[in-house]
């Protein structure tokens, strides 16, 4: 009864963004026409864009025509994985010209969905399909292309849910992994990496080595406390006591089980993955029962200024951070470094800068520069130039055969605080920079009181 | 002792149950109308309350003195000139009509809010608590929820036995042609049932959405927890509705004391076999008036 939507709606919202797509795509070819000459026009067009953006896009070699389709969850739990891409699209389809197609489809934070917009861009014969934002949305995706045989770059979910997700097994064959998906490619930080700066952000603190996991039963939740690769294992061996919940379901509506059990094990770091209205009310029934632990390190429900603004007590709060506009990277497509792409991003829309802006343009950089070496929009030759990417993008160097496992590649991690800031309520503080010392630590965490 | 905290809070979380399921209980003891849009009335009433308290920028409580007017009047006028037509010996026609709008509201909203997760913020009233122990500590707000409950149940039902509306929606109920013939409109006492069961499934997702967060399909789901307090507690009886929803609340809590993992199953899984259990060995309900 809730899955079937309108496919007027996104039938609509396509043709409106194909229009989008054909007048940026018309204003730049009649640039050219006039001027012959593809710099200025890509300037106009972008109008905002950095000045330095031209340069690059005029020296590559042409970009095929060619379809790409895109889908991020923009309504729902999951909605702040697709707050930039407004701006991202807009920006792309303004710098990268009349022969890129860009359709966009909204997953509605729901996996099956996910998968059903997937099917339907393949059907509108998209060349390539882009994906991010949680497992959730990146395995159905990627499902969906191996079964359509069409390439697909996905990103935004740690390389072992989606490996996990998609059928990849980390039991005995793990030497030696299997391709989980053939047609797809995913590029993001791993479960060593988070655990690695979880610990070391823990070890600030000070404070007791006890941490309540609140890991769900779902793609992520499964990986995060898997007994090999996951948490538990890993926290143990560096001396925390974990008090694992289970693999409880996201409908729960209570949980004072969860936290009698945190309180009752002298819980004072509360860590895990869940969505952000699941950590709202978990938070506000928290301080109801008088259990405010001094350390809240999430991933997923911490990591959006939008959000954390939303809850009981955003101030404090921590989380893994993996871009931020102080990132040591710049755009391969654009040229704007980190800190102009967030603040090009925060002069048009006048909201905060937000983690996935970074990664949604990356996905287009890594698709961009695929289709130029490939030269056309043959699905085999462009996954084989997507396979063979060596790329330095804004959220680091993307090289898919510098990874162990077949289809992935990894990108820096760190970890931070939200605190006061003095040009928006909440700002990030980077606490522990080890897997990336480009970005500078503004200090150790600060448990709250 | 976390098992004391969990009945306690299981029989807080069972105010709020029963509080959806007064409406429900109502319709279905005047009128024999199963109503399946319920639970997204409620979340309609919810998603009303967040437009009110953005564009009039106030407290979600005060949106209450708005919202539960206009869906009392949505409910008077859906039953006077909608819903009677379907009323009958029937139960079908019924079910259908407020399945389909059902779907319309989901719909309607998914086209008006987006899928996106609403919450209304009432401040700090929402975190604050009574500490009785360290190990008992109870939420000013999940109170406030067990006692409007209580006092709409207590209401209700003494409105039932004392006024002569009351009487009129008794005698209806048990034989609306005998009714008719003291002189009693029947159709405009169902009117006035629906807009009390819509006004009290209002301040039910109005609490909703300030205990949770909330999306535009979430309907579905606080029904099945209102039919089931129903059927518990005994259809047609009021004090059962609240009975009802309290065995649902603690069941649910406990469920999870004894192992959060099941949950999806555990705690709504002790509801429901509780549910087949009474449905099994009785069927009118715990506290329900036996049907001829």
């Amino acid at each position: 009864m809730t899955n079937q939507q309108n496919p007027g709606t996104s039938r609509r919202e396509f043709i409106r963004n194909a229009a989008v797509v054909a007048i940026g795509g018309g204003l730049v070819a009649a640039a050219c026409g006039n001027d012959d000459d593809a710099a200025p026009a890509t300037a106009t067009a972008a109008p905002t864009a950095a000045p330095a953006t031209a340069a690059p896009t005029a020296a590559a070699p042409e970009i095929p025509p060619i379809k790409i389709g895109y889908v991020t969850p923009r309504t729902g739990p999951l909605a702040p994985f697709g707050e930039a891409d407004t701006f991202v699209l807009g920006a792309m389809a303004a710098a990268l010209g009349g022969n890129v197609e860009i359709a966009d489809k909204d997953a509605e934070s729901d996996p099956a969905k996910a998968g059903e917009v997937t099917a339907a861009l393949i059907g509108e014969g998209a060349d390539i399909v882009l994906a991010a934002g949680t497992p959730d949305i990146s395995v159905p995706v990627a499902a969906a292309c191996d079964l359509g045989e069409v390439p697909c770059l996905t990103s935004v979910a740690p390389w072992q849910a989606h490996y996990l997700g998609t059928g990849g097994g980390l039991g005995p064959d793990f030497p030696e992994p299997p391709v989980a998906s053939e047609w797809n490619y995913h590029f993001f930080w791993g479960l060593e990496d988070i655990i690695g700066n979880f610990i070391e952000l823990w070890n600030q603190a000070g404070v007791a080595k006890v941490v309540g996991g609140m890991w769900p039963n779902d793609p992520d939740g499964n990986a995060w406390s898997d007994p090999v690769v996951g948490f538990p294992p890993a926290l143990e061996a560096a001396g925390f006591t974990v008090v694992d919940v289970g693999r409880f379901d996201l409908a729960t509506q209570d949980y004072s089980a969860i936290i009698s059990q945190f309180k009752d094990a002298g819980v004072e770091i509360v860590s895990g993955v869940v969505p952000p209205p699941v950590f709202a009310t978990f938070q506000a029934q928290a301080l109801q029962q008088g259990f405010n632990p001094p350390v809240m390190t999430m991933a997923k429900a911490l990591l959006f200024p939008s959000a954390v603004e939303t809850y009981p007590q955003g101030e404090g709060l921590s989380s893994e951070v993996w871009w931020t506009n102080r990132h040591p990277f710049s755009s391969s497509l654009t040229g704007q470094s980190a800190a102009e792409l967030a603040a090009a991003f925060e002069s048009a829309t006048g909201a905060q800068w937000t983690q996935p802006l970074g990664f949604a343009h990356a996905l287009f950089e890594v698709a961009v520069d695929a289709a130029k070496r490939a030269g056309s929009a043959d699905k085999q030759a462009l996954i084989n130039a997507i396979g063979a990417t060596n790329l330095d993008t804004v959220v680091g160097n993307i090289n898919f055969s510098a990874f162990p496992i077949p289809n992935f590649a990894k990108t820096p991690l760190v970890s931070g605080q939200w605190v006061a800031g003095s040009k928006y309520p909440l700002e990030l503080a980077i606490n522990v920079n080890s897997g990336l010392p480009g970005v500078p630590k503004d200090a150790d965490i600060v448990p709250i009181s | 002792m976390e098992w004391v905290n969990a009945i306690v809070q299981g029989i807080l979380l069972g105010g709020l149950f029963a509080l959806f399921a007064t409406g429900l209980s109502l319709a279905f003891g005047v009128m024999r109308f199963g109503n399946l849009a319920h639970g997204d009335l409620a979340i309609l009433a919810a998603f009303l309350a967040v437009s009110f308290a953005s564009t009039l920028d106030v407290n979600p409580f005060v949106t209450m003195a708005l919202v539960v007017p206009i869906m009392a009047a949505g409910g008077y006028v859906l039953q006077r000139f909608g819903f009677n037509w379907s009323i009958g010996a029937d139960p079908l026609p019924s079910i259908l009509v407020t399945f389909g709008l059902a779907v319309v509201i989901q719909n309607a909203l998914l086209e008006q809010y987006s899928a996106d997760s609403q919450g209304l913020d009432v401040g700090s009233f929402e975190t604050r608590s009574i500490e009785f122990t360290d190990d008992i500590a109870v939420g000013w707000f999940p109170v406030l929820i067990l006692g409007v409950a209580v006092v709409v149940l207590v209401g209700l039902q003494l409105f039932l036995s004392f006024t002569r509306m009351g009487r009129a929606f008794r005698a209806t109920s048990d034989n609306p042609s005998t009714a008719r013939l003291m002189g009693i409109n029947d159709r405009n006492i169902y009117a006035v049932v629906m807009a009390i069961a819509f006004a009290t499934v209002a301040v039910a997702g109005l609490f909703l959405g300030i205990r949770q967060t909330f999306g535009p399909t979430d309907g579905p789901a606080q029904l099945i927890f209102a039919f089931e307090a129903v059927v518990i507690g005994g259809l047609g009886s009021l004090w059962g509705t609240l009975l009802g929803g309290i065995i649902l609340g603690v069941a649910q809590t406990v469920g999870n004391q004894v192992d959060v993992e099941y949950n999806v199953l555990s705690g709504p899984l002790f509801g429901h076999l509780i549910f087949l259990v009474v449905l099994a060995v009785r069927p009118s309900g715990l506290l329900g008036r036996s049907q001829q």
